[in-house]
């Protein structure tokens, strides 16, 4: 060590000094490094997400059309009145100057601002869907109502000429119950979303995808400036085309105005559905404006259940119209062939009790007792022919199964057969009593009027099984490309074409012959062949069902209507179903 | 008396690359001043600017003051001035009492001044007086006793302030200069050794095993078996009643106990500003964001960033390449003034060096660590960059010591 030594200090402490110095930069070096090379583009990201607010643009849902490309739900601009929290609580006189101006209270647009607020910076919707004219007003004098705007948002309009609110559904906010379900595909609270009907099925394609607006903000969130920083356009939702016909919906519509019931026309080719009545239904419109509570309390308490779409949802006893189906069993099985006679004496004696038949029909053949409707043939029917073929050949039919049709909660039906008698009434519990109630449509035997309507397809088709189905084809909004989705087709088991022609020959009666019970439906020139059908029912008048179709081949159309209480089939429901094949035979030879 | 017999203005001994680095530093603390204190939307706001540039000047004052002044006339008059100091302390905390505000802090009109600052400077001085006094052998454990007095009265007072920060700068000065007075590393451990029994009480199996390293490193160092005794003795005690001391304490004190020890324990409080500055910090990545262009500052996600959170600012602005640049010169300053010690003409110079230079290194480490996350929010400004007139007095104060040290 060659130094002058002047002080005490050692080297080698020194040494130590200065390594830990060392080492305390070289932890702050590594710390700098970790942050700002390592984990980069993690704190970028955050820094980002800081900086940049986002907020949504909606996008107009797509449009839907009818088969002939009439618009039935689209979008109309609609004003709406927003405020910002923070603008207008230093400018309170603005609420005031908003009121005068539409007629609202003061207290009535600061209730809407704070169930629609979600933080002091984000617009706040006090009104919807205000008068043009308002809105020219605001828009021209806009600094004379600071925090206060007007904003676009397309609403949805449903065409006035239908009102089938439970086939087509409607859009409302979504509910705070809901959005637990929702969440995961993207939906948040204040989102518009399809409920119901074609709306909900749908949702998927009709709903677009938002864009959103990015704006710089500062740490409390408040936006610096008014420009967008970043925009990604939304992209509106694709069009659908219906396979439902406008004007004979409005038909339907009219025709069911006075009855509970439903009205469904389908190509039995295709299974493409033409018309679909539930009456009563509502207005879809009322939904999108937001619904006040007196309007929803008059809906959802009205007793005729204007909600409730029965074509899929309503599961009543067939009736009649379940006949065929103990028809074909007992000649495909040999136990009934076309000349096998009994005698209706208007009263079935089994097992000490009475059942009974609507006239006294005298000495019948099969052909005379499916155009007559008589009860007594077919109680010996399902005597000789036993409970397992006749069920075997009711989910032949397709009942008991839903139809696939493309509306939400369609309910399945019940077609009932040994093991369902076995678990409801217990093993060897039941007696055949049950079973010509059954045979008859009555009983146990449930089934929505879009089964039914599937029901008369296969009839008319000798056995093939469409999927009803309401969409035709999508118009994709981003590559303009059409898809036509394709439906199931199946077969039901072999059918004998003896066996078709004796049921045909059966309905044609039913029809086309002076005595035939359905010849209300009758339309001359149209081929048509039937069945009408009258459930008894604890809660009043019996249920009327007509099924029928016609045979032409350039018209292939099947057609069910059902009435609730509508008496007999024949006197509600037959000319209803013969007036809807008519009005569309007309409609389509224009 | 004469100004000559209390200045000597030694211009020629200065050490001018360090006086150009401070500079250098201070520039970029204008820098980041101007970046930290202009909002977008709003322009500059230039008034701290201005005054950052009048603490500079102050600053520069108080380093003429601290550098030229007789080393003589300090050591004479250590003693008045340490008296002094401490009566400046206790005058905010006499009148804290009357008030219930905060008690770091004397008013003078416009002018504040902060006792806890210059009694850096006194505590340099009195220390460095007291170890380069021979009146006791370093070999003697008793050595230590009146420098480790002379710590615990000032550093007593400003921990019941609160300030842990001035009270963690008080001891780190004094700690280097003990070491770097030769006294045995034996007697540093031992002094050391109650303070972590205190933080081993509060689990039994490390406080036993703590014991037991405790009782080997006495067992090989059995040179004064007294002290050794007493030492080991004073550890069993220490750690015994620190859980009834701990207990005897009312929650909310703990609370706040717990809280400056780790932040994230008040996450919208001291843990937010740390989230922030680390966002701030990493999204600044290799080159930054450029000047004038941090988003976490100009937005004022960052808190207190043109104070205590300035190096955030220009970690997010510079990136890691300035940032990179900044700590080396630190490092390069810090080390050139520990190694002026060895060639010091005293061992009070060398004390005065040693003191200085460890102060601003304590200041530095706490500052960054804090910005990073790796130390608590004390709330310490960062030497020569960071917003603050006060705190350039002190910053440039002690590089006036230390320069003074190395001089002559």
């Amino acid at each position: 060590m060659s130094r002058e030594v002047k002080n005490s200090i050692s080297n080698y402490r020194m040494i130590t000094v200065i390594a830990v110095s060392l080492v305390l930069f070289l932890i702050l070096i590594f710390r700098f490094y970790s942050l700002q090379v390592i984990n980069y583009s993690t704190y970028r990201n955050e820094a980002m997400g800081n900086m940049l607010n986002r907020t949504d643009i909606s996008a107009p849902r797509g449009i839907v059309f009818d088969r002939n490309g009439n618009k039935i739900i689209y979008n109309v601009p609609c004003y709406n009145i927003v405020v910002y929290p923070d603008v207008i609580k230093k400018h309170p006189e603005t609420w005031q100057k908003l009121s005068n101006l539409t007629g609202v209270s003061v207290e009535k647009l600061q209730k809407n601002m704070k169930r629609n607020q979600y933080g002091a910076y984000r617009p706040a919707t006090v009104l919807r869907n205000i008068d043009f004219k308002i809105n020219t007003i605001i828009n021209e004098d806009i600094q004379n109502y600071p925090g206060a705007e007007v904003i676009f948002d397309p609403i949805r309009e449903y065409s006035d000429n239908i009102t089938s609110g439970n086939l087509l559904g409607y859009t409302a906010e979504i509910r705070r119950s809901d959005i637990y379900k929702y969440r995961d595909r993207g939906y948040k609270l204040g989102d518009v979303i399809g409920y119901d009907g074609i709306e909900k099925q749908y949702e998927h394609l009709l709903r677009g995808e938002r864009g959103y607006r990015y704006k710089q903000v500062n740490a409390v969130g408040k936006p610096l400036n008014d420009q967008a920083y970043e925009q990604t356009n939304p992209a509106p939702g694709n069009a659908l085309y219906l396979t439902l016909d406008q004007q004979l919906q409005a038909k339907a519509e009219s025709l069911l105005v006075n009855y509970n019931g439903a009205a469904i026309m389908m190509n039995y080719q295709n299974g493409e559905i033409i018309a679909c009545v539930s009456s009563p239904s509502y207005d879809p419109d009322i939904f999108t404006e937001g619904i006040t509570q007196a309007e929803w309390d008059s809906i959802a308490q009205d007793k005729r259940i204007p909600l409730f779409n029965r074509v899929i949802r309503g599961q009543y006893p067939p009736g009649s119209v379940y006949k065929m189906v103990a028809a074909i069993a007992a000649l495909e099985k040999g136990t009934v062939s076309p000349s096998t006679e009994y005698e209706c004496t208007g009263v079935f004696e089994l097992g000490g009790r009475s059942y009974k038949c609507s006239h006294v029909h005298g000495i019948e053949d099969l052909n005379e007792a499916i155009a007559h409707s008589c009860n007594v043939y077919f109680y010996n029917v399902i005597l000789n022919l036993g409970v397992d073929d006749w069920a075997y050949y009711a989910k032949q039919m397709r009942f008991g199964i839903p139809t696939g049709i493309d509306l939400p909660g369609e309910l399945p039906g019940l077609a009932p057969d040994r093991e369902f008698l076995d678990r409801q009434y217990g093993r060897r519990k039941w007696w055949k009593g049950m079973w010509l109630n059954m045979v008859i449509g009555q009983g146990d035997v449930l089934v929505t009027p879009m089964q039914v309507l599937r029901y008369t397809g296969i009839l008319a088709t000798r056995g093939k099984v469409v999927t009803p189905h309401l969409l035709r084809s999508v118009h994709y909004t981003k590559d303009n490309s059409i898809e036509y989705p394709e439906y199931p087709v199946k077969h039901v088991a072999d059918i004998s074409a003896h066996t078709w022609k004796e049921i045909e020959s059966g309905m044609l009666n039913a029809v086309q012959s002076s005595w035939g019970t359905g010849r209300t439906a009758n339309v001359p020139g149209l081929n048509m062949y039937g069945k009408t059908g009258t459930a008894q029912n604890p809660h009043g008048e019996a249920h009327g069902w007509f099924l029928g179709y016609s045979k032409r081949t350039d018209f292939p159309y099947a057609v069910v209507v059902f009435v609730e209480h509508g008496i007999a089939g024949s006197d509600i429901a037959a000319p209803v179903a013969g007036q809807l094949l008519k009005a569309y035979y007309y409609m389509r030879k224009r | 008396m004469k100004f000559k017999d209390f200045f000597n203005l030694k211009f020629s001994e200065l050490d001018i690359p360090s006086l150009i680095l401070v500079f250098i530093l201070t520039g970029c603390g204008l820098v980041a001043i101007y970046s930290a204190t202009s909002f977008v939307g709003t322009t500059s706001n230039m008034q701290y600017f201005w005054k950052q540039i009048l603490g500079i000047v102050g600053g520069l004052a108080m380093f003429i003051m601290l550098y030229s002044v007789r080393k003589s006339f300090i050591l004479s008059y250590a003693e008045v001035l340490y008296i002094i100091g401490l009566i400046l302390i206790i005058i905010p905390f006499i009148l804290s009492m009357a008030t219930s505000g905060t008690n770091r802090w004397i008013n003078l009109g416009d002018f504040q001044i902060q006792p806890s600052e210059y009694m850096k400077f006194i505590l340099i001085i009195m220390l460095a007086k007291c170890f380069s006094e021979t009146r006791r052998s370093p070999q003697n454990p008793g050595y230590v006793l009146y420098p480790l007095t002379v710590l615990l009265i000032p550093a007593g007072m400003v921990f019941i302030q609160p300030d842990l920060g001035t009270t963690f700068i008080y001891v780190v000065i004094f700690a280097s200069m003990l070491f770097m007075s030769g006294y045995k590393i034996y007697y540093i451990f031992m002094i050391i050794a109650p303070f972590i029994t205190m933080i081993a009480a509060f689990n039994s199996w490390v406080f036993l095993i703590w014991g037991l390293i405790i009782a080997v490193i006495i067992f090989l160092n059995n040179k004064n078996i007294l002290f050794s005794v007493l030492m080991f003795l004073l550890n069993i005690l220490v750690g015994v009643m620190t859980p009834f001391f701990w207990n005897a304490i009312k929650p909310y004190q703990q609370q706040r106990i717990l809280t400056m020890l780790n932040p994230r324990l008040d996450p919208m409080g001291a843990g937010y500003q740390v989230i922030q500055s680390q966002i701030a910090i990493g999204s600044g990545g290799l080159h930054g964001k450029g000047f004038l262009q941090g988003t976490q500052s100009h937005l004022n996600f960052l808190p207190e960033q043109h104070t205590d959170f300035i190096f955030s600012v220009i970690s997010e602005e510079f990136g890691f390449i300035g940032i990179s640049i900044i700590l080396f010169i630190y490092c390069f300053l810090i080390l050139r003034w520990f190694k002026m010690a060895v060639t010091a003409k005293s061992t009070f110079s060398a004390m005065l060096i040693i003191g200085g230079t460890a102060a601003l290194l304590a200041h530095i480490f706490i500052n960054v660590g804090m910005t990073v996350g790796l130390l608590p929010v004390t709330g310490k400004p960062l030497p020569f960059i960071s917003y603050g007139g006060s705190f350039l007095m002190t910053s440039f104060g002690l590089v006036g010591l230390v320069l003074n040290g190395n001089a002559e």
